[in-house]
Formats: C-alpha cells, sequence, structure tokens
C-alpha cells in the first residue's frame, strides 16, 4: 500500500509520520515517535494495553488507523505525567504500589485517566466497569481500583 | 514401568566460595551495584535484593543499582523459580554485602586509626571518633575478590535501624508508568522487525510457500524459510504484520496428526501410558472401616497468559551472538541456543530485559531462539521477534492437566488414618537448557536440520514437580503417594506457577472438607485437629479470625465461604484464607481474606503483592481458565476463547503477615494459588450442594449442577 504523510497532534506537538493509511497509531507512536509507553497487548483490541486518548476519549491504539485520527489530539502516557511530574492517578498507582509486572499499568492510566476528567468522584463499581475493558494478569486489580480511587479523592482534595 | 526418586536438585548461589566482586561492587558516583542470577518477572525481586544489600552495607536503597540475569556480568543462579530467589540470591547477596562491609570497615580502621567498634556507617560514610571517610574511598584498597563468609545467616528479624522487614517501594515501577520499560521498548540501530508464522497445527509441517507471490505483494519485507520455520522482517513493523498475516494464504503445510479428544482431563489422564512411582511413609493405621471416603479431582492445561506475547532480539557479530531476552533462566538459554546453533556457549551473550509478569515457562526462550536464527541469517542487522497474541496463547507452553484421587479411611474420633493419593500429570518442567542436551524450542524442531523435542521420559522424576505438595502437611500416620508421569501428552507442557501445587493442593484441600462433612466437624477445627506445626496453626487461626469464620455473619442466601491452608512444597510461605463467593448462574467471588507466614519478611507489601496477585490469578484460573483444541489445532487462541478475570469480576483481597519468629525466609511467589482453588471450591460444595472437582468451576458446571 502506498504511503502517505500525517499529520499528528502528540502530547500538545505537531508531528510528521510516513506510512500506509491503514497503519495501526500504535506501530508510529511506537516506533516513529519513540513513545514506547504505549503498550502492544494484542493487536486485536481486545486487551487495553494500548489505550491513548484521541480528542479526549480512551480509544485502543492498536485499532485506529492512522488515516482515521484527523486533527483530533492524541495523549499517550508520555503526554499524562513523565518521571519528573506525575499525573495525580500515576502517583496514586506508586501510592497503592498498584502493580507488579506494571505492563497493563499504561492502559490503566489512559482508561482511568479519562474516567476521571468526566467523573471527578466515581464509585468503586464505575471505577471497576471503566476498567473492564483493560485486562491485568498478575491480579493487581484490587490495588489498581484503590488507586483509582485514592486519584479521585486527591482531585477532589485539591 | 517404575522408576526410583533420585536425589534432589542442587541449589544455586549460596556457595562460601564465590568472591564478593561477582554479586556487589563500588562504582563511580556512590553507587553500589548488586548483581544477580535472578530476573524481575515483576515478583518485586530486584527491590528485595536492593534492600538486603542497602540494610547489610547501611546504605540507602536509592545508591543501589541492581543487574539481573546477564551471562556476562552476574552469577548464574539457574532459574528465577520454584519461590526460592529470596531464600538464594537473597542469602547470597546478604553473605556478599555482610562481607564487604567487614573488609571495608577493616580497612576504615586501618585509615582512619579507629578500632572497628568504634566505627559506625551512615549511609556508606564509614564514622569514628570525628573522622569520616566514604566506602568509594576505601573500595580501592580493599580486595572484593575475598570469598564471601558463608557462615553469614539471616539477621535477627528484630534487628533495628535495618531496611529489611520495612516496606520500601518497588525501585523499578515508576519507569513502568511513564515510557519505555520492557524487552519489547529496546531499539537497536538498524533493527529488523520479525513476525515469525506459526504452522496452522503443532505438527503441521511445511510443503511451500508461493515465494514470487509473496515478493510481489510484499515488497517491503523479506521471507526466510528453513525447514517448517517461516518468518519475515521488514524495516517497518506493521509491513512484518502485514506479510506475516499475508503469508497464510500463500503456504501450503501438511499436518502431521490430529489431536485426541477429551472428554474429561480425569478419564482422558488414567488411559494415557505411564511411569509410575510410589512412596510411603508411617505404617497402616487402625481405622474404623465403615468410614472410608475417595474422590477424584481434575484441572485442565492452563495458559500462561501473559499479559504481553513474547518478545526476543538478537544480533550476530563477528561470529559472536548477543541475545536480549525475558527468560527466567539466561544462562540455560545460552546453552540451548548455543546448542541449537552449534555454537561455543561463550560466544552466545544472553541478556535478560524485563517483560510482562511471567509464571513459569512461557514463550519467551522460544522468541529469543527465533531471534537468534534470524540474527544470524541476517547479520549484523539486529533482528527483534514480536509474538502476536494467537502465538502467545497457542505455541507458549501450557501448566499441564492434571488428575489427583484421593482415598482415606477415618478413625472413631474423626481422627484420617490411612491417606492415599495418586494423581496424573504430563511434566511440569521441560525448560530449554534445564538439563544437558534439553532443547525445546519449538523452531529448532522445524529446520531443514532439526533439533527434536526431548522426550519426557528422559526427565528425571525429582523434576517432573507433578508432586509438589502431594504429600500434605498434616499429621498423618500413614501416606501412600502414587505419581504417574505421562510423557506422550498431545499438548506442549511446561512450568506454569506453583506446578503440581496448584492442583494437589486444590485436591487435598477439597478433600479435608470433604472428610470434614463426613465426621460433621466444622472445617478449620478438622484442619487444626491434624497440624501440630505452631507456624501452620497460626496461619490457620488467622486467617479465621480475620475472616470472621463461623460468626454466621455471611451465611446469606447465595452466598457461600471456604476454607482452605497449604503450605507451599511444604517448605516455602504457609497460607490460610477464607473465600466468600456468591452463586447464581455463575461463581463471583466476592473477597478472599487470609493470612500468610513468611517467615523473615524483607519487604511486607511486596509479599503481600505478591500472595494477593496470586490469588487474583488463582481464582481466574479456578472460574474461567482451560486450553481447548479441537481435532487439529488449540482453540483457546484469543482473548475472547480464553478468558480471564476482569475488573467487574476481581475481589476484593485481604491478607495480614503472621509469624514474628525469627525464622528464615520462606518464597511466596506461588504460595497462595493452591489454597486459593480449594477455599473457592470448598465455598461453592457448601453454597451448592453439590460439590464440583474438576476445574474450571465456570458456568457451563454450575448450570450442571444446579439442575441436579
Amino acid at each position: 500500500m502506498a504511503k502517505e504523510t500525517f499529520h499528528l497532534h502528540v502530547n500538545g506537538r505537531r508531528q510528521a509520520v510516513t506510512a500506509s493509511a491503514d497503519t495501526p497509531l500504535l506501530y508510529l507512536l511506537r516506533n516513529d515517535l519513540g513513545l514506547k509507553g504505549t503498550r502492544f497487548g494484542c493487536g486485536t483490541g481486545d486487551c487495553g494495553a494500548c489505550m491513548v486518548l484521541i480528542g479526549g476519549a480512551a480509544e485502543k491504539s492498536c485499532q485506529t488507523p492512522v488515516e482515521s485520527v484527523g486533527d483530533r489530539g492524541i495523549e499517550t502516557v508520555e503526554g499524562l505525567g513523565g518521571e519528573a511530574a506525575l499525573s495525580d492517578l500515576q502517583q496514586a498507582i506508586l501510592d497503592e504500589q498498584a502493580g507488579q509486572c506494571g505492563y497493563c499499568l499504561s492502559g490503566m492510566i489512559v482508561t482511568g485517566t479519562a474516567l476521571l476528567r468526566a467523573c471527578p468522584a466515581p464509585s468503586e463499581a464505575e471505577v471497576r466497569a471503566a476498567l473492564d475493558g483493560n485486562l491485568c494478569r498478575c491480579g493487581s486489580h484490587a490495588r489498581i481500583v484503590a488507586a483509582v480511587l485514592r486519584a479521585a479523592a486527591g482531585v477532589a482534595a485539591a | 514401568m517404575n522408576q526410583t526418586a533420585p536425589a534432589p536438585p542442587p541449589r544455586m548461589g549460596v556457595s562460601g566460595t564465590t568472591p564478593v566482586h561477582d554479586w556487589i561492587g563500588f562504582e563511580a558516583g556512590g553507587t553500589l551495584r548488586v548483581c544477580s542470577g535472578k530476573v524481575e518477572l515483576g515478583q518485586g525481586i530486584v527491590t528485595a535484593l536492593a534492600q538486603i544489600a542497602a540494610s547489610a552495607l547501611e546504605v540507602t536503597v536509592a545508591r543501589v543499582s541492581v543487574v539481573c540475569g546477564h551471562t556476562a556480568r552476574t552469577p548464574n543462579e539457574g532459574y528465577t523459580g520454584s519461590s526460592m530467589s529470596i531464600e538464594t540470591s537473597g542469602l547470597a547477596v546478604l553473605r556478599a554485602a555482610m562481607t564487604a562491609r567487614r573488609l571495608l570497615l577493616e580497612e576504615a580502621a586501618t585509615v582512619l586509626g579507629v578500632a572497628t567498634d568504634r566505627l559506625r556507617v551512615d549511609d556508606g560514610t564509614v564514622l569514628g571518633d570525628g573522622a569520616a571517610i566514604d566506602y568509594w574511598q576505601l573500595a580501592e584498597a580493599v580486595d572484593f575478590s575475598t570469598p564471601v563468609d558463608a557462615e553469614v545467616a539471616w539477621p535477627d528479624c528484630e534487628m533495628p535501624g535495618m531496611l529489611i522487614g520495612r516496606e520500601v517501594a518497588r525501585i523499578d515501577l515508576r519507569g513502568k508508568l511513564t515510557g519505555a520499560a520492557f524487552i519489547h521498548d529496546i531499539d537497536l540501530p538498524g533493527m529488523l522487525f520479525a513476525r515469525v508464522v506459526k504452522p496452522p497445527s503443532f505438527t503441521a509441517r511445511l510443503d511451500a510457500i508461493d515465494e514470487g507471490a509473496f515478493r510481489s505483494r510484499f515488497p517491503d519485507a523479506r521471507l526466510f524459510i528453513d525447514g517448517s520455520f517461516v518468518a519475515v522482517v521488514a524495516d517497518g513493523e506493521y509491513d512484518a504484520v502485514r506479510a506475516a498475516e499475508g503469508v497464510t494464504a500463500l503456504a501450503a503445510w501438511q499436518d502431521g496428526g490430529a489431536l485426541p479428544g477429551v472428554e474429561s482431563w480425569g478419564g482422558f489422564l488414567r488411559r494415557q501410558e505411564s511411569i509410575d512411582l510410589t512412596e510411603e511413609r508411617g505404617e497402616q493405621a487402625v481405622a474404623n472401616a465403615a468410614r472410608r471416603l475417595s474422590a477424584s479431582y481434575s484441572k485442565p492445561p492452563i495458559a500462561h497468559a501473559s499479559i504481553a506475547p513474547s518478545c526476543g532480539l538478537a544480533q550476530w557479530e563477528d561470529g559472536k551472538l548477543t541475545v536480549w531476552s525475558s527468560s527466567q533462566g539466561v544462562f540455560n538459554l545460552r546453552n540451548a541456543i548455543a546448542q541449537v546453533l552449534g555454537m561455543q556457549a561463550e560466544n552466545v551473550t544472553v541478556i535478560h530485559c524485563p517483560s510482562a509478569g511471567c509464571y513459569g515457562h512461557n514463550g519467551a526462550d522460544d522468541a529469543a531462539m527465533e531471534a537468534a536464527l534470524l540474527a544470524r541469517a541476517f547479520a549484523p542487522r539486529p533482528v527483534r521477534v514480536q509474538w502476536s497474541r494467537e502465538d502467545e496463547l497457542v505455541w507458549s507452553p501450557f501448566g499441564s492437566p492434571m488428575a489427583v484421587e484421593i482415598s482415606a479411611d477415618l478413625t472413631a474420633e474423626g481422627r484420617i488414618a490411612n491417606w492415599a493419593l495418586e494423581l496424573w500429570s504430563g511434566t511440569q518442567v521441560r525448560r530449554p537448557g534445564f538439563l544437558p542436551d534439553l532443547v525445546d524450542f519449538v523452531s529448532a524442531s522445524q529446520l531443514t536440520d532439526p533439533v527434536a523435542f526431548s522426550d519426557p521420559r528422559g526427565i528425571p522424576y525429582a523434576f517432573v514437580s507433578s508432586d509438589r505438595n502431594a504429600d500434605p502437611l498434616y499429621d498423618l500416620p500413614h501416606v501412600t503417594t502414587t505419581r504417574h508421569h505421562l510423557p506422550d501428552l498431545p499438548l506442549r507442557c511446561s512450568s506454569l506457577r506453583a506446578l503440581g501445587g496448584f492442583a494437589n493442593v486444590f485436591a487435598i484441600e477439597s478433600f479435608m472438607d470433604e472428610l470434614a462433612e463426613e465426621v460433621n466437624c466444622d472445617p478449620v477445627e478438622f484442619r487444626l485437629r491434624h497440624l501440630s506445626d505452631p507456624r501452620a496453626r497460626a496461619v490457620v487461626e488467622r486467617a479465621a479470625g480475620l475472616a470472621g469464620w463461623g460468626d454466621g455473619s455471611l451465611e446469606v442466601a447465595k452466598w457461600a465461604r471456604g476454607f482452605a491452608f497449604a503450605r507451599y512444597k511444604n517448605t516455602a510461605a504457609y497460607v490460610a484464607l477464607v473465600a466468600d463467593v456468591e452463586i447464581g448462574d455463575e461463581v463471583r467471588v466476592l473477597a478472599l481474606t487470609g493470612a500468610v507466614d513468611a517467615g523473615l519478611v524483607i519487604n511486607p507489601d511486596g509479599v503481600l503483592n505478591q500472595i494477593e496477585g496470586g490469588a487474583i490469578q488463582a481464582a481466574s484460573w479456578t472460574l474461567l481458565e482451560e486450553v481447548t483444541f479441537d481435532s487439529r489445532a488449540i482453540t483457546s487462541n484469543s482473548w475472547e476463547s480464553y478468558p480471564i478475570l476482569r475488573f467487574t469480576q476481581a475481589p476484593a483481597v485481604r491478607f495480614e503477615i503472621v509469624g514474628g519468629e525469627c525464622n528464615d525466609p520462606c518464597g511466596v511467589g506461588e504460595a497462595s494459588q493452591g489454597p486459593t482453588a480449594a477455599a473457592i471450591a470448598n465455598a461453592v460444595a457448601r453454597g451448592l450442594g453439590q460439590r464440583i472437582r474438576d476445574l474450571p468451576i465456570n458456568r457451563k458446571q454450575i448450570l450442571k449442577y444446579a439442575s441436579v
């Protein structure tokens, strides 16, 4: 398939990538733009490891052809908070030690961030429902839920 | 066929003959390097090892950097498995660090002219009589080739001012929340992206691929074929993905044989040819013969289902090969790769890099071997092999299916008299390089000049590991254990968390409840009646107390609770727990509440994280998981056909660490798997009034039993 140039707005920066129109955003973020925080987990939209925010909504980047993104802004986990300045949710995950291998956590952070923006004070059931499409294999579910609730409480207190 | 039991495998890493500098080094910038042959799998070992070294040397954890699993830089400590890393590598690091501390203080005493007993240490600075000098200044004059002091033992758990026993945040977690952190994220200059094209079934062999059509359809990718090992490589990852998908339509395969139908695992396994071993301890006890019980249990094959499909990288330069892998045993992997490629092991370097959680022998070693084959073909360009989700669920080894049958008779006083357990299992260990000449790579078996899979008949009984926890920890006067090792299972089986301990504890702890019911005794009381080990009793009593066992508060309609206990391998951590379940068309586990005694604890939160995570994962195995296949191939090949527990299904978990005695550390990584399955099964038996003895306890089974 012929390759074309696409202009993406990623984490507040405009970036050009050259790819065939059907290329999943996941590969472009990771390999062309060096944003490795977005993880490959299944490539079939079933696990949530590759979630990014597109136009503020949590989307599966493995199921998002680059041509479909258009002008919508993309936020990856790197854009939500870096090592030096963690986001509230990233900090809450550290505070709860809510991870074992950590591979699924980028997707959890993206999904959780979308939830907290839309619903700043979710119930535990709302957190679990929001995260239901994100798989965790190490069994960190209870701690991840606690971290999202902690971040919500912190945001509410601020 | 019968075998006698050979000696257990040797332990590595605790020898007193290795030099300090193999484990500990003082580096520029005031950092302390700790080298370990054990690797980070998400279990927190890197943090615990850093804590041990930092404690012994009285430096902050922030100064410690840990090098893990590197065949050119770290000691060979075999596999990171069997919940042994603290017991072995932790002790080795403790000994090396305590020896380094002694050498440094002796040097400081000389330099400062102050007796060693008047020196103290503050974050690596040695202070005495108003003078000060730091480790890094002292280190140049110290001979770290000195052997480690082998008599150093675990410190008293009450030792003040030390980091052991404190909660220290995982040192690797922060980086995993913010960007590149995993093997999948390594970018090497000039790297080719590769996908391996797996055959349609395990035994299929390649007839032909229309290479001309491939070249015209996928001009950006290159095809590699050696026998039935097929791969595509490209400069762009998506080009490789598309080409790999496209090859399927251009390839003709010859099927090598059908998979058998399995109506029930218990029945199927009993019909297989077996190598048998019976062991007996104690003497025939007097029982009331009228009270004899027998029951059969089974578990299906279970997949690792790692959240990250396996990845391996390799580069071939000037006859030397470098491999990056998330393998649990980099030295064993190195030897196996060298054997396949006909190389000297010293010309192969394997470097461990973290991946997603690894619960045993998954696809990581295979991906590394595939990367090595492709790196040789495309030298000197580095190659990165990425498995697909389907590859991971179909081609990683599985935890073996197992059947366990237990019978026991009871005394008039309601105690167990004669106990007999019989188990049927494939091997629980079949790792590349596990024993010399065992290779066991899918790719190597497919080559024109193949290195075939090893015959499981050649695996000594001591390594098969289906017998973990087959002999209960309970006080039993007469125990007979019979193992049927099944070498010809149609599936590729190897190590999965807890190995045989999962099915054995599920069966034993289910059966304990059946016996308790037979003598009309409370399940917790019945267990205590057969437990004299004070640590076991304390864990059982604490778990029951924490959950409010027996207070009747949760006995509402459709809710039920169950209890279970085990000490993993009878040598590692003790775990007891209560499962609270709700039973509708399917079982929902509401809460898992329990206690753990892990001896001396390095990092309490690390212990709890492992126990909690293991319990939730075991709930997933127990309720949902089963590898399925048709007559040709594995059909549980996606997250839809191999579902795991989701957030709306995951229980609340609460565990407490008990045991203030100064016992040596005992491993926790696999300790909650078996007890969790049994506690859930026991709760379901109470709630349903029918006992389900075959896992998984899924919707299909609940509906079947509910309609009885």
